[in-house]
């Protein structure tokens, strides 16, 4: 085993992978960053191009080349201000599709609990497919709003063949970059983004809306905008659905009772509401079958 | 099944007819003979015939059948199989997950990025660890990949897929050296019968 040292002239002095990371894992512990190792482990494995944080055992006698250790000043200063670190790599993992991160302007990132989303709506779009098969009538749809990076609806058509999405959201940045991402995984013809709004009556900007009806379902995430839109959506999205369609939000777990309530209210909505809770045991979904 | 019609017949008897212009041994004469003989002939015999066509249809088929089958597995059939029957099923009863949960009322708006699971298996006591991957649901589904793998072996032991594969690693290993043997004690002979060179 044969460790080459050298020292750069010019001051940057080449470190090993190991010794990096360690070193900065303490000066973000110290500046109170959380996840302080996971933190360098991601930005390092960015910048040396490996697939993910794991890789970086293999390569840990590594000397950075000037460059890369330039980078990696750049980045650690984005951490140390408390930039997301899929901000900072541009880059993160989503049910197994690798997808685009924006930081200005910032697209919300995918959470790990709205993987459990896609499975939610992955199971109902089974299920209606076998039931299809019996009518041969339509092929599954669904309908996206808030898409963000694009990561609901690409993790769907990445697992069924026959899906077509719609998918709308109020910021334009997040629009251009679930078509980047929808482009990096060629799956452009499959699904379309647009950028509108939903609005007490109903969407604004999306035309075509009101000729079509969509069969399936709303992936929402709650998000920043919080019980506004659920409520909009509870109350108008039966109007612009199929008999027989789920509604699936991503939800708060204080605002359950409150989806309950206007649930029954708009009548709108076949049996119970069916709340789920996701892989760390909080109520985060719900689901709803339009009558 | 059905009585031949006469239309059905006089193809039989058209295609016997080709059949026998082929034919370079036989008196052809005779041939054609029988074949008029044959063609004409009561109900009776015709039911019989038709029975015996549709067996021999049936036969055909069959034969047809099996040779597909054959023809399939030798173009198809991957050089090794595994014997998947004793690999163990996970029941989700005895599976414990733990995976990091970032801070914060509901957890959700807090961004984290350790996405490791650890998941284990409560009969056996196996535990696995997965963070190969920044997605947590492809963590989980690995996690489990490995954790099947695990206790494939710790079952099976000899009959495990892993053993499988390390056998049939070995014997074509043996089978390379082996060639690999042969063949420079082949360029030896050569040297010496062509002299050194």
């Amino acid at each position: 085993d044969v460790h080459i040292f050298y020292r750069n002239s010019s001051g940057t002095s080449g470190k090993k992978v190991a010794e990096l990371i360690q070193n900065w894992t303490n000066k973000f512990q110290k500046n109170k960053v959380p996840e302080a190792e996971d933190s360098i482990k991601h930005i390092l494995s960015s910048i040396l191009g490996l697939k993910n944080a794991t890789h970086l055992e293999y390569v840990k006698h590594q000397i950075l080349t000037p460059d890369e250790y330039q980078m990696l000043l750049v980045k650690a200063d984005l951490r140390l201000k408390r930039i997301p670190v899929q901000y900072i790599i541009g880059e993160w993992e989503f049910c197994g599709l690798t997808l685009k991160m924006r930081h200005s302007p910032s697209v919300f990132i995918p959470r790990p609990e709205t993987e459990d989303l896609v499975f939610i709506v992955s199971d109902i779009i089974v299920e209606l497919m076998s039931c299809n098969k019996r009518d041969k009538v339509y092929n599954p749809s669904c309908f996206e709003v808030g898409c963000g990076s694009g990561a609901i609806s690409l993790a769907l058509l990445s697992k069924h063949e026959e899906l077509r999405c719609t998918a709308i959201d109020a910021n334009p940045a997040a629009v251009s970059l679930a078509r980047l991402n929808s482009e990096i995984l060629g799956l452009t013809d499959k699904v379309s983004f647009s950028i509108a709004k939903l609005e007490e009556d109903g969407i604004v900007g999306l035309n075509f809306l009101n000729s079509t009806k969509y069969e399936d379902h709303l992936a929402l995430d709650g998000g920043p905008d919080g019980t506004r839109v659920i409520k909009q959506i509870l109350r108008h999205a039966p109007k612009w659905l199929r008999e027989g369609s789920y509604i699936v939000l991503e939800i708060d777990p204080r605002q359950t009772k409150t989806i309950k309530l206007i649930s029954e209210e708009c009548a709108s909505y076949v049996g119970e509401v069916d709340v789920r809770k996701d892989c760390f045991g909080v109520e985060r979904f719900v689901i709803l079958r339009c009558k | 099944m059905n009585i031949p019609n006469k239309s059905q017949i006089f193809q039989l008897f058209r295609s016997c007819i080709r059949y026998s212009d082929q034919l370079k041994l036989s008196d052809k004469k005779l041939v054609s003979r029988r074949i008029k003989e044959g063609t004409k002939f009561s109900l009776q015999e015709k039911v019989a015939l038709a029975e015996k066509y549709q067996n021999m249809a049936q036969k055909f088929t069959m034969l047809v059948q099996s040779l597909e089958r054959l023809v399939y597995h030798t173009v198809y059939r991957s050089k090794h199989t595994f014997d998947h029957s004793k690999v163990p099923i996970l029941l989700p009863e005895d599976l414990e997950e733990e995976f990091t949960r970032g801070s914060g009322p509901g957890g959700q708006a807090v961004n984290k990025t350790n996405n490791a699971v650890i998941l284990r298996h409560k009969p056996s006591g196996l535990i696995v660890k997965c963070h190969q991957t920044r997605s947590l649901a492809k963590n989980r589904e690995l996690a489990r990949e490995i954790l099947i793998q695990k206790l494939d072996q710790l079952i099976n032991g000899e009959d495990s897929i892993e053993a499988q594969k390390t056998r049939i690693l070995e014997r074509k290993s043996k089978e390379n050296t082996r060639r690999s043997e042969k063949l420079t004690e082949l360029k030896e002979k050569w040297k010496k019968r062509e002299g050194i060179e």
